[in-house]
């Protein structure tokens, strides 16, 4: 992969424009405190000159005029602990918002992209982006760039006054640093594979996590643990390995910083005596440059020290922005607003394929009026639930057309799209939270009354009525059977007030005799309502207005159940395979 | 509890740099008086060669100072990284042993960040105070040795500042405790919240409910966000409040200096100035490793919680003990329940009541019953998932209490509710478990077989297709097919199957179970289903209804004698005619 840690570290700047204005008084405040640390030493040296002036000869100390420096003193003391402790307690609170807004921005981005982007998308990996990577961001990031703007802004402050003052000795002072800078840039050129390593072992090891605690069930039944931890220990060794790496890169620069400050202290003062027998240069100037030696090694090892920080973010941003760069479903300009449906829906020459060259409908052609029940049934694979996917716009088609009172489906927003359907998917999924959120999902203002009524007439009246809070009490989706998730995963659909329904399977794990209350339910509910109902359990459908017939992508038979029975084609094989051997 | 996960290697780490830290203290001490001494030479002007030997011993000094305290870092992220990579696995194998009920005490979300974001903060914490708490001492007794002995005035002077550090620090650390401690379980609600978002994307989607979802994200990352602030509200004061102290501290010494100079004999002021220099240079160094002990402790309050997280999870007893047994059984391929009930842990309502059965082997037993009869409950206390509150279960004739899990679980293939798979091939899917190896392709074609999972056969890459992450690429059916195949291809004695039909079209249906009655005739098949078309031509039928038994026999025995099961039956068949 590419080297640098600039382009990442450029990426996460210009992010840092959204508080522009905080950064700038962080860096202010910092100069500022640095300038005051900067002045002290000289007032204090000034005290110590006083009192060692009046001891050299002889005289009584001056009390008052040492007082005033003193005052002069507390004075800049104090100062500098409010500028510093404003700058931290900024920085940090920067840290915090560009944190929330970096998790807040993942976590919208989930919401934009594709369906098939996000079902090929690592979990574990991705929550390690949004809560491991965005952790190192909110405790590093600020603080590491504004350092490095201070130390620089420092740096190029003593390298004026100093080449104002003697520009041999300037050179040879700033020859450590500057080589020290080319060295770092170079190290971390080779040491960021180990801080991209970590983040990406990081992230690996949470998708193991993920995925082996979610699925524990299986992995336990079928012995899979031991090799699951062998797995897992590999990984945990590379992250152990790139961990300690990047732990050393970390400690060795401040180290070899500090040796090069004392490296040219030392040659700063070899060279001034030199400069002083040859009588170019005077004490004076030596003992000044011995000061500004030391007032640069302070900045330089600031420097160093953040160097190991802005690796590791450079590491951390560039997978956080690599998740906010992923494909987004291409931004839509609806030519048509939602109008009062009526619910036909048709279907012309559609043909689609999730993988290119792998298509799943081969021109489906299918005509619905206005308040049919159209049931859909074939075997598995025959493209059932991908005629739901392409109805809610997860897919858009290849080519042909799909349209809802001969508006194409693709003029409209997507959300107005969802807006026209209930649906009941295949998978019921639920959250901890509580029984209104589930049902619900913040649409619509619903009274508590009108819940009730629905989850009784959906055979889950019982349920609602042990819960101790009502709809109000929180539910815990691992606790239900996957009746009781389907049942309330039906309910949902019932009370979201759509014009059409789709429901993929809904019925598929609830028994017979309950799945005769729902079916009541859903026919009221489907009332004058379009609904495409996708079904293997043949009993649901045989009332159905139209009874559609897929077998490989394609419509094979259409018809009512009593057309289709006569024709004694593909559906009547279907339907007499479940009663053989049934007397 | 904290120093019990290190292993010995961690200790000599430890030993060692602890070692390193000391010479580098005194290193460190050091160099000061060099500088002072070259930086003399040059002011008195000795000729340059001078300069430069003093200049060499200093440097020397300093390199000395510099591979001592590198080694000693080094010898710290050993020690740290290797106790995080122990406190991870560790966590992670203790989980595997983990049963339902124990994972929902933890819950899932919050497991991934004690694996995870919690090991990482204790990470950084600990290379940190291994330093801190070695040199803090040493620095702290150098500091003392070299100013004792002084004037009373200077030490009361320091006493006070170091009295007004430690009860600021003091203040600052209790203040910002709380929000230290809560930011792990913040984290978790934020892991929580994204996770949902992953796993019910489409229901998301389709609800409109993106605004929903985000908000419900924003309201927990921006609780971590003001639960956070708040806490750099307090630290912030941390490094300002001490550094100004220490500050001023030493205008304080100064001043007592120049107050007690101004009364002192002439023939003793030289001697009290150096003092004053000397004094007040090694108390802002005490003052100083005062501070990076006050840092130390500030952050050991969200490690400390971290490590208290992950000690939760290292010490949870498993709510079901292994049991030992590994032998052969005495009544290979049976399973029997002898009237067994069970109750849900923490409630008091019986969901299976006084059940018994024995399945001879290679024989079948369908389980039915409507939804929420305990069908489901039965195969999780067959799987012992749960233990039955009363009776016992009988694998191979032997309680399944005194099984050692992987010896239980050799015993059984299960095809679960959901069709979970998990990212790989198919082929690693069919043949996935401990007898992965052994399984050649002509197995797991055999086993695609019969499940009827023939649509591998015609996808691009055959066995070596890709299947996602929940196998999110594979429709519910194609799902429930590899699900039956993976059991199926396991070799074990009894297969055990919860509603496996669920999503699939009666004719599949009924070849799967024509083919498993064919090729699996030596096998024990134990299955949950609503629907009576594919339970009647099981060897026995057991009917469930609010946990109790309320018919068993076989179809033509149920339809004679068993009221609920000829209601099932009408029921179905009524709704289809």
């Amino acid at each position: 992969m590419k080297g640098g840690i600039l382009p990442p570290m450029r990426r996460l700047v210009s992010y840092m424009g959204h508080f522009r204005w905080r950064v700038a008084c962080i860096i202010a405040l910092g100069l500022a405190t640095s300038v005051l640390s900067a002045v002290a030493p000289s007032l204090l040296g000034e005290f110590t000159d006083g009192l060692s002036v009046t001891l050299e000869s002889g005289g009584p100390i001056d009390l008052d005029a040492l007082l005033v420096t003193a005052l002069s003193l507390v004075v800049v003391f104090a100062v500098a602990m409010v500028t510093q402790a404003a700058g931290m307690r900024l920085t940090w609170v920067t840290e915090e918002r560009l944190g929330d807004r970096l998790r807040v921005d993942m976590s919208r981005k989930i919401s934009r992209m594709p369906v098939g982007l996000m079902d090929s998308t690592d979990t574990g990996d991705s929550l390690s982006r949004l809560v491991n990577d965005t952790d190192t961001l909110r405790m590093r990031s600020v603080e590491s760039v504004t350092d490095v703007v201070e130390a620089v802004v420092t740096l190029i402050a003593c390298a004026v006054a100093m080449v104002l003052l003697e520009p041999v000795l300037a050179a040879v002072a700033f020859i450590g640093p500057a080589t020290g800078l080319v060295v770092i840039y170079a190290i971390t050129r080779t040491t960021q594979r180990f801080y991209r390593a970590q983040s990406r072992d990081l992230g690996s090891i949470n998708g193991i996590i993920e995925e082996t605690y979610r699925s524990l069930d299986v992995v336990d039944s079928f012995n899979a643990l031991p090799k699951v931890r062998e797995r897992f220990a590999e990984v945990n060794g590379r992250l152990f390995s790139s961990a300690i790496r990047a732990r050393f890169a970390e400690g060795l620069l401040p180290e070899a910083m500090s040796f090069v400050s004392n490296l040219t202290y030392v040659l700063v003062c070899v060279v001034g005596s030199i400069l002083i027998l040859d009588g170019t240069s005077s004490l004076g100037t030596l003992v000044a440059f011995i000061v500004y030696v030391k007032m640069v090694s302070t900045p330089m090892e600031h420097i160093t020290r953040s160097v190991g920080a802005v690796q590791e973010v450079a590491a951390s941003s560039e997978r956080v922005f690599e998740f906010l760069d992923r494909e987004e479903i291409p931004p839509e300009d609806p030519e048509t607003d939602l109008w009062e449906v009526k619910g036909d829906v048709s279907f012309s020459s559609v043909r689609f394929s999730y993988r290119p060259g792998d298509e799943v409908l081969h021109g489906l052609d299918l005509q619905v009026s206005a308040g049919q029940k159209v049931a859909i049934v074939g075997p598995t694979g025959s493209g059932k639930t991908t005629i739901a996917n392409l109805l809610l716009r997860f897919y858009d088609p290849d080519s042909g057309t799909i349209s809802v009172d001969g508006c194409d489906l693709r003029s409209l927003a997507r959300s107005d799209v969802r807006r026209m359907f209930a649906v009941v998917p295949q998978d019921s999924w639920l959250f901890r939270g509580s029984l209104r959120d589930n049902l619900l999902l913040g649409n619509g203002d619903v009274s508590d009354d009108r819940i009730a009524e629905v989850c009784g007439s959906m055979g889950l009246g019982e349920f609602v009525d042990l819960s101790e809070e009502g709809i109000g009490s929180t539910i815990d989706p691992d606790s239900l059977s996957a009746g009781q998730r389907q049942l309330l995963s039906i309910a949902r659909a019932a009370l979201r007030d759509a014009p059409m329904l789709v429901l993929d399977e809904a019925t598929s794990s609830v028994d017979a005799y309950t799945e005769s209350v729902i079916q009541a339910a859903l026919d009221r509910i489907s009332e004058g309502r379009t609904s495409f109902v996708i079904a293997h359990r043949l009993s649901t459908i045989v009332n159905a207005d139209r009874i559609v017939v897929m077998r490989d992508g394609r419509v094979v038979e259409s018809g009512t159940h009593g057309e289709l029975m006569e024709a004694g084609g593909f559906y009547r094989q279907l339907y007499d395979s479940q009663f053989e051997g049934c007397d | 509890m904290i120093l019990k996960y290190l292993k010995p290697r961690d200790w000599a780490c430890i030993l060692a740099c602890g070692v390193l830290i000391a010479a580098q203290a005194w290193l460190d001490l050091r160099i000061p008086e060099y500088m002072t001494a070259v930086t003399e030479a040059v002011v008195s002007g000795l000729p340059p060669s001078e300069v430069y030997d003093v200049g060499v011993d200093m440097l020397i000094c300093a390199f000395l100072s510099i591979c001592a305290s590198l080694s000693a870092g080094f010898m710290a992220a050993m020690a740290s990284v290797s106790l995080c990579r122990t406190l991870r696995q560790l966590q992670f194998d203790k989980v595997g042993s983990f049963t339902p009920e124990d994972l929902g005490h933890f819950t899932i979300d919050s497991l991934i960040i004690r694996g995870t974001n919690d090991v990482s903060q204790i990470q950084r914490f600990f290379a940190m105070a291994l330093q801190t708490i070695m040199r803090t001492p040493i620095l702290t007794v150098w500091a003392l040795v070299k100013i004792s002995g002084a004037q009373w005035e200077w030490t009361a002077v320091t006493a006070g500042g170091a009295v007004a550090m430690a009860v600021s620090m003091a203040v600052i650390i209790t203040m910002s405790r709380p929000y230290y401690r809560r930011v792990p379980r913040l984290t978790d609600a934020i892991n929580r919240r994204a996770l949902e978002h992953f796993t019910g994307l489409r229901t998301i989607r389709a609800y409109n409910a993106e605004r929903f979802q985000q908000e419900a994200f924003e309201k927990a990352s921006d609780d971590m966000m003001e639960n956070c602030i708040v806490m750099w509200k307090w630290s912030s004061l941390l490094p300002a409040v001490s550094f100004g102290i220490s500050n001023l501290l030493l205008v304080a010494i100064y001043w007592v200096g120049a107050v007690l100079l101004s009364s002192s004999a002439p023939e003793d002021q030289v001697t009290l100035f150096s003092q004053m220099i000397v004094f007040s240079s090694y108390a802002t160094l005490m003052l100083g490793s005062f501070v990076r002990l006050a840092f130390m402790i500030q952050f050991s309050n969200r490690a400390m919680e971290s490590m208290r997280r992950i000690g939760e999870v290292l010490d949870h007893e498993p709510s079901i003990p292994d049991g030992s047994f590994d032998g052969d059984g005495t009544d290979p391929g049976t399973v029997e329940f002898d009237h067994v009930s069970f109750k849900y842990p923490g409630t008091d309502r019986y969901v299976l009541r006084d059940v018994s059965f024995k399945v001879p082997r290679g024989s079948s037993l369908a389980v039915t019953g409507p939804t929420g009869s305990g069908k489901s409950t039965l195969v999780a206390l067959l799987l012992r998932r749960y233990l039955p509150t009363e009776g016992e279960i009988r694998v191979d004739g032997v309680d399944i209490r005194e099984y050692r899990r992987s010896a239980l679980n050799e015993r059984i293939g299960y095809v679960p509710q959901r069709s979970t798979m998990l990212s790989g091939t198919v082929r690693e899917n069919v043949s996935y478990g401990s007898t992965a190896e052994a399984r050649s392709d002509d197995d797991v074609r055999w086993a695609l077989r019969v499940s009827m999972a023939d649509f591998v056969e015609g996808l691009p890459q055959g066995l070596d297709s890709d299947v996602l992450e929940e196998g999110r690429n594979l429709s519910g059916g194609q799902r429930q097919r590899l699900a039956i195949a993976r059991a199926v291809c396991k070799d074990a004695g009894i297969i055990v199957l919860d509603d496996p039909f669920s999503a699939l079209d009666y004719a599949t249906d009924k070849g799967l179970r024509e083919a498993m009655a064919s090729e699996l005739e030596g096998r024990t098949k134990v299955m949950v289903s609503q629907r009576i078309g594919s339970v009647m031509d099981s060897d026995r039928i057991l009917v469930l209804d609010e946990g109790e038994a309320v018919g068993y026999g076989t179809h033509a025995e149920l339809s004679e004698g068993c009221d609920r099961y000829r209601q099932m039956l009408s029921l179905q068949k009524g709704a289809s005619q």
